[in-house]
């Protein structure tokens, strides 16, 4: 039997065998990491190759946020990615997390990392996985709806040093020293980037406002067998656009952001073990001042708002994240994956003033999430899984702010053969208030967890060439967290809330370098107050190599609210190898300026009016050229 | 139905091995082929983590334990052979660190370089053994 599985392995071995560029093309596809670390078992996932973001020579990750089924890229009030704004709302944390391999990027205390990382540079980046559809919670330390994880370079397979120069409209510039080798014992990484990012003006009555952002972000990793020691550090400054100023006038407005953090991590494929220990520190200094008024605050008694002009916060705060996981192989067909999390948020606002009155002194100050889970899978034969999860999270908290309990509970089923692969999988869990929720309510303690219960089935066709998927998810939110417009206050919403989402994509590979994907999708929400309306979405993507040129077109089409007029972003890369050591690349985002728009409101106290400020570009039309030098 | 069941447990074998190492193994003996393709029987001496599994999938050539007697050799690293193996002695090296501070000593190398496999023979190496690569690979020599 084994002779005659080599004589078959033999002829498919020669038959590969002719040629010398192909095989080195193909071992690329076979051996790309995002083949090792996507978990089929975690949700529906959608995968941007080493291939991918080197030809569409990313600049941010934004460029993929745009191109995320069910969503739209949106930013906030202060020029903050949101791809769930809604106007004075407070931010869905919870909705998507990104995750640097295994560590959560979250601020301990405004959480959704997205909303800066989304602009920044990713050349230290090998690949991104994006989770939707039930998305287990065993990938991440705090649940949530959607995950974008970023792997990595492996030092190991780089054996290169490189800088990277682009500058482009509104003047922005960016500049990139990237080096990762492998040595005789260890291997390291070591990326600096330096980007000023300016964007484009707007004007509100005499006011500028502006979304300009300038990121300097270190990062090294040493890795020496199993275990990875890793430091991080970013200063991110930038301009708030509206700063949240209800007048639309900001006068004045920045906000400064240095984060760092290190780890270890120790992880073995062999063994099972995968455990980690990460310390963060960020030190937070916004400020806001606006022409008439800033904002309101809510207060106990009469009038029950406080109107300011003047806003600043500075602010402190780590974190320490733990994790002890195994996976062992209880039969054959049995797999246990086993874990406790740890998270220690400990937050301290050094000043809170309104109008030059300090409220910074609140009672809580600490948070600490206990988190137990385990996974069972079976394999009943090699085509059919089943596995069910289970996630316990305790939540406790100081200065007289209620704990809370967060139970989470999946189920799935995968069926998986060389032509079909289909997923079904159930996920029903609490999410806690969100920290900065929790500091803004501390005094009321009303904050009751939101609940999610999601369902998501994926049908997929496989083929040599080509690659057909298809995906519906229904998920039902209740006790959804908002801010109430008449108070100002936070509170639970009382009507449960429907999505329902299919979503069709289909890839083709014309050969080993040139390959296309078309995506569509629509949701149908149902808000259950009669004012639903469906959101639809699509894009192409193409990757096409002549000779020396490589080119990356792209058209993103949404279609969201009524009262925003559809969008199409048209977006390219053109990248030509000079040498081996030395390329060009022009890059045009947006170039019709036709993508989807944004609007924005405030509100004038004196004459009861909404203030408009209608069609922002989110996303800029932009022009850049570049190069990348191999030393 | 046992002819079924051979089918379903000959290809059960063969996709249980990755495609990578399939791959891996018909590189590996396109490599042998054009650094050798005059001599029958070649042997071949290996100490890579790269390419040790490859002689349970490549079964035409001789591989040997000693070095001296092989006529390639595939390792990670020169410093763990003796003198005598690394003069006269057609090396291929499979880490980039050793590609760099040997150019002069290895006939080719194979590594990862920029998240892409890599693939380079050193003109050298192949004039003083006499190999002359069909024109189409020119661009692997360097």
């Amino acid at each position: 039997m084994k002779r005659l599985a080599i004589l078959l392995l033999g002829a498919a071995l020669y038959a590969e065998q002719s040629d010398l560029t192909l095989l080195l093309s193909k071992l690329q596809q076979a051996e790309d990491l995002s083949n090792k670390t996507k978990q089929e078992s975690a949700g529906y996932v959608i995968t941007y190759t080493r291939e991918d973001l080197d030809r569409m020579r990313i600049k941010s990750l934004k460029e993929i946020l745009e191109r995320i089924p069910f969503m739209r890229y949106n930013e906030d009030a202060q020029g903050l990615t949101d791809l769930l704004y809604a106007p004075f709302q407070p931010t869905q944390e919870h909705q998507i997390k990104i995750y640097i391999d295994d560590k959560e990027t979250s601020d301990a205390i405004f959480g959704n990392s997205l909303q800066v990382f989304s602009e920044m540079d990713l050349s230290f980046i090998d690949h991104i996985e994006i989770y939707l559809g039930a998305v287990s919670f065993t990938l991440g330390t705090e649940p949530s709806i959607a995950i974008i994880k970023l792997y990595t370079k492996e030092p190991s397979r780089e054996n290169i040093t490189t800088i990277d120069m682009s500058g482009g409209s509104h003047g922005q510039k960016d500049i990139t020293l990237f080096s990762a080798k492998e040595l005789e014992d260890f291997s390291y990484l070591f990326y600096a980037n330096h980007r000023d990012l300016k964007r484009k003006k707007y004007h509100y009555q005499k006011t500028t406002l502006s979304r300009d952002k300038r990121f300097t972000t270190l990062y090294a990793q040493l890795i020496k067998n199993h275990l990875r020691a890793e430091l991080y550090a970013s200063d991110v400054s930038l301009k708030p656009f509206t700063a949240n100023a209800i007048d639309l006038s900001p006068q004045k407005g920045n906000v400064d952001v240095q984060t760092i953090y290190g780890g270890l991590r120790y992880k073995n494929v062999q063994t099972g073990w995968n455990c980690y220990l990460y310390v963060t520190y960020a030190d937070i200094d916004s400020f806001a001042k606006s022409k008439d008024i800033l904002g309101v605050l809510p207060i106990d008694s009469f009038p029950y708002i406080l109107p300011f002009k003047q806003h600043h916060i500075k602010a402190k705060n780590s974190t320490i994240d733990a994790q002890i996981a195994k996976q062992s192989s209880l039969t054959p067909k049995w797999d246990l994956l086993l874990g406790f999390k740890s998270r220690f948020k400990r937050f301290i606002f050094k000043q809170n003033s309104y109008d030059g009155v300090d409220r910074s002194h609140f009672p809580f100050s600490k948070e600490f999430l206990l988190s137990g889970y385990g996974e069972s899978k079976y394999l009943f034969n090699q085509r059919n899984i089943a596995f069910v999860s289970y996630k316990y999270d305790n939540y406790s908290c100081n200065g007289g702010v209620r704990d809370y309990d967060i139970d989470m509970f999946r189920l799935g089923y995968i069926y998986n053969d060389y032509g079909y692969l289909a997923k079904l999988f159930m996920v029903d869990g609490d999410f806690k208030p969100s920290t900065i929720e929790l500091i803004e309510t501390q005094s009321q303690n009303t904050l009751q967890a939101q609940h999610y219960r999601i369902y998501a089935l994926e049908l997929q066709k496989k083929g040599k060439n080509a690659n057909l998927s298809f995906l519906y998810t229904h998920m039902k939110a209740k006790d959804l967290i908002a801010r109430d417009l008449e108070n100002m206050r936070l509170y639970n919403i009382d009507n449960t809330i429907v999505f329902d989402s299919v979503d069709l994509r289909y890839r083709y590979r014309f050969n080993p370098i040139d390959k296309i994907e078309l995506d569509a999708f629509v949701v149908q929400p149902d808000y259950g107050n009669g004012k639903s309306r469906k959101l639809y979405g699509a894009h192409a993507v193409l990757y096409k190599r002549f000779g020396d040129f490589d080119f990356y077109n792209a058209i993103v089409y949404r279609k969201w609210t009524k009262d925003t007029k559809p969008g199409i972003d048209v977006s390219f890369t053109i990248n030509y190898d000079y040498s081996d050591k030395l390329s060009f690349y022009c890059k045009g985002i947006n170039i019709f300026d036709t993508a989807i728009k944004s609007d924005y409101y405030g509100y004038d106290i004196i004459h009861s009016q909404i203030l408009h400020l209608n069609d922002i570009s989110v996303i800029d039309r932009t022009f850049l050229v570049g190069l990348e030098y191999q030393f | 139905m046992r002819v079924l069941a051979a089918i379903l447990l000959v290809s059960t074998y063969i996709f249980a091995v990755s495609n990578a190492v399939l791959l891996k193994a018909s590189l590996f003996s396109l490599i042998v082929d054009l650094l050798d393709h005059n001599l029958s029987n070649t042997a071949v001496y290996i100490d890579s983590k790269e390419y040790r599994d490859i002689p349970k999938f490549v079964k035409k050539y001789r591989y040997t334990d000693n070095c001296l007697e092989a006529d390639i050799l595939f390792v990670d690293t020169l410093k763990h052979l003796p003198k005598e193996c690394i003069e006269d002695h057609k090396i291929f090296v499979t880490k980039y660190r050793d590609f760099i501070s040997n150019k002069d000593k290895i006939i080719g190398a194979f590594f990862w370089q920029k998240g892409r496999p890599t693939i380079i023979f050193n003109k050298n190496r192949l004039e003083d053994f006499g190999i002359e690569l069909p024109q189409k690979y020119s661009k692997y020599i360097e």
